[in-house]
């Protein structure tokens, strides 16, 4: 099992705090979402978890390994896409992630044709061989998933992983990271300004507001179906019809609607639309409305 | 560890050698080299220019005529450390600042240590590459005009070169830890071994006030003296025709390594120390 665990984590810019996380525990298997307005802290986050920020009071432990007094042995845990990914323009997206797969691993790979297999994956099945300064943004962005994913590294940090890529490349993280998770028991932190992928994707969100974990949803109760009925009839909680709240002609309903809809045409009530309702985006807008 | 280490060294190598930067100046040292070929092919006086007096250059001894002709090369020689050290040394850590790879990085399991010293390593690496480009013009004319292979000074000079090479990168480094733009580094880096350290060597050798050999621009100009040791920019001239002493060699390129040594420690102190990496 693999875990991440925060304690008192603060981050300061001169005399600034751009980092204040109070507690966080995260565990694998588990696709953790971070969100919040630019400027959160959300990447500075991720640079504290990939080793690349040192200067923070408070406890980061990976796996139980102290970031601060092993970062070396933590960083052997990481996989991280950190920003817009970079890479050096000469080299070929096949070097490039034959050298960070080695990096990982710390010994020469035995088999090349992995390396060539993971960008093949990553939709760059004609670029392998390509110099770097060739890609596209988005080409660029797949590469760097592809190195994060390198190695097989215990827990993988992705800074805007869909951010610049086409429809086919979200699917392609979608499926890198649903499989990765349920193959190889990985622990995935991802940061996202994209709310349907995230939505769509992570088991357990967080929002980050100036530095602050503000509240977090699990994926359960992210399922949460309105059903609008044609006239007012007085309803109570009932058990077994998963009601979360009524209000004049709106029932929220947690999770499947059948048990409702079922008694509803028991009791002959009229509906007039069932939709889902989005939790992750009024969630959003409710802690986020004051700054956007 | 070593693996990782090694790992970074030969990436850093591999890819710069086939950036433009490394094309070009390979190319630069093709042009100073047949340069240098074009300027002592039509100008046989240059060499009388070295000797003193009236003594007439074409009844030299063969040995002396052959000190001469490399004392030359090795003239211009001084400055291609200096000036790989700046293109390839100063720019290896700026470099990943502007690219924004720093980050990548700093995210494998390689501790700051290993960053500085692996890009030291490859820098050198380049810089002597680039070295040996006009190292070999120079055999190859040295070979047509005298009709043999150099002694072992030649050796000495190529070695003491290279040892330059790694002392001046090392330099350009410590220098380059303190910007974030390869620009930058590569100016200051030059602005300090050129100017400052020239105006510290002339400030020492008219007040006497401390060794001006102790310098390291004039340390670096143990490399002609292997030839002759006879200085022409260094203000307490002296001239013999006779090579540098062993034990002067040994003296002086300790006091070069005493130096690398120190810039080494500044690059891995001020680069720990840095917290942002934008």
């Amino acid at each position: 099992m693999n875990s991440i665990k925060i304690d008192s984590l603060v981050v300061k810019k001169g005399k600034i705090s751009i980092l204040n996380v109070e507690r966080l525990y995260m565990q694998s298997p588990g696709i953790f979402g971070i969100v919040g307005p630019n400027g959160a802290g959300k990447s500075t986050l991720l640079k504290v978890l990939s080793g690349t920020i040192s200067d923070f009071s408070g406890k980061v432990r990976l796996n139980d390994l102290d970031m601060k007094r092993e970062r070396l042995k933590a960083a052997l845990l990481t996989g991280s896409i950190i920003e817009n990914p970079s890479f050096y323009p000469y080299s070929t997206p096949h070097e490039f992630l034959i050298y960070a797969t080695e990096m990982r691993l710390g010994r020469r790979m035995t088999d090349y044709s992995q390396a060539r297999d993971a960008l093949y994956r990553c939709g760059l099945k004609d670029k392998a061989d390509l110099k770097i300064r060739n890609l596209s943004t988005g080409e660029a962005k797949r590469l760097g998933i592809a190195a994060a994913f390198a190695g097989d590294p215990k827990i993988v940090l992705l800074d805007e992983p869909s951010e610049n890529l086409d429809i086919f490349g979200r699917k392609m993280l979608y499926d890198l990271v649903k499989e990765s998770v349920r193959e190889r028991d990985q622990l995935i932190v991802f940061t996202s300004h994209d709310l349907p992928f995230v939505e769509s994707i992570c088991s357990e969100i967080y929002f980050l507001k100036q530095g602050n974990i503000m509240d977090h949803i699990v994926s359960q109760s992210k399922e949460t179906n309105t059903v609008l009925l044609a006239e007012d009839i007085p309803l109570s909680k009932l058990d077994g019809l998963n009601i979360i709240n009524i209000r004049d002609k709106e029932v929220e309903i947690d999770g499947d609607t059948s048990p409702f809809l079922t008694y509803a045409l028991q009791k002959n009530i009229r509906i007039l639309e069932i939709h889902k309702k989005n939790i992750l985006l009024e969630k959003y807008v409710q802690i986020f409305s004051d700054k956007t | 560890m070593i693996f990782r280490f090694l790992r970074m060294t030969s990436y850093f190598f591999r890819y710069s050698i086939k950036s433009r930067a490394f094309v070009f100046i390979i190319f630069m040292n093709i042009v100073i080299s047949l340069l240098i070929i074009l300027l002592m092919s039509s100008s046989q006086s240059l060499i009388q220019s070295f000797v003193p007096g009236n003594i007439n250059t074409l009844s030299l001894p063969e040995i002396l005529k052959q000190r001469l002709f490399n004392f030359q090369w090795a003239n211009i020689m001084i400055y291609i450390p200096v000036l790989s050290a700046a293109f390839f040394g100063s720019t290896a850590l700026p470099y990943e600042y502007e690219r924004g790879t720093i980050f990548t990085l700093l995210s494998y399991p390689v501790s700051k240590t290993q960053i500085i010293v692996s890009k030291i390593f490859g820098a050198t690496l380049l810089s002597c590459l680039s070295t040996l480009v006009i190292v070999a013009f120079q055999l190859a004319t040295f070979s047509i005009e005298f009709k043999v292979l150099p002694g072992y000074h030649f050796l000495i000079y190529v070695l003491l070169l290279l040892f330059v090479s790694f002392s001046d990168v090392c330099f350009a480094v410590a220098v380059s830890t303190f910007f974030k733009n390869s620009g930058h580094s590569a100016i200051a880096f030059l602005i300090v071994y050129l100017v400052i350290l020239d105006i510290l060597s002339l400030i020492a050798t008219d007040t006497g006030s401390f060794p001006a050999i102790l310098i390291n621009t004039n340390l670096d100009r143990v490399i002609y003296r292997v030839f002759l040791n006879s200085d022409p920019y260094f203000l307490t001239y002296t001239f013999s025709l006779s090579p540098i002493s062993y034990t002067s060699i040994i003296y002086l390129t300790s006091i070069l390594l005493v130096y690398s040594v120190a810039f080494i420690l500044i690059a891995m102190i001020i680069f720990d120390l840095r917290r942002n990496y934008k």
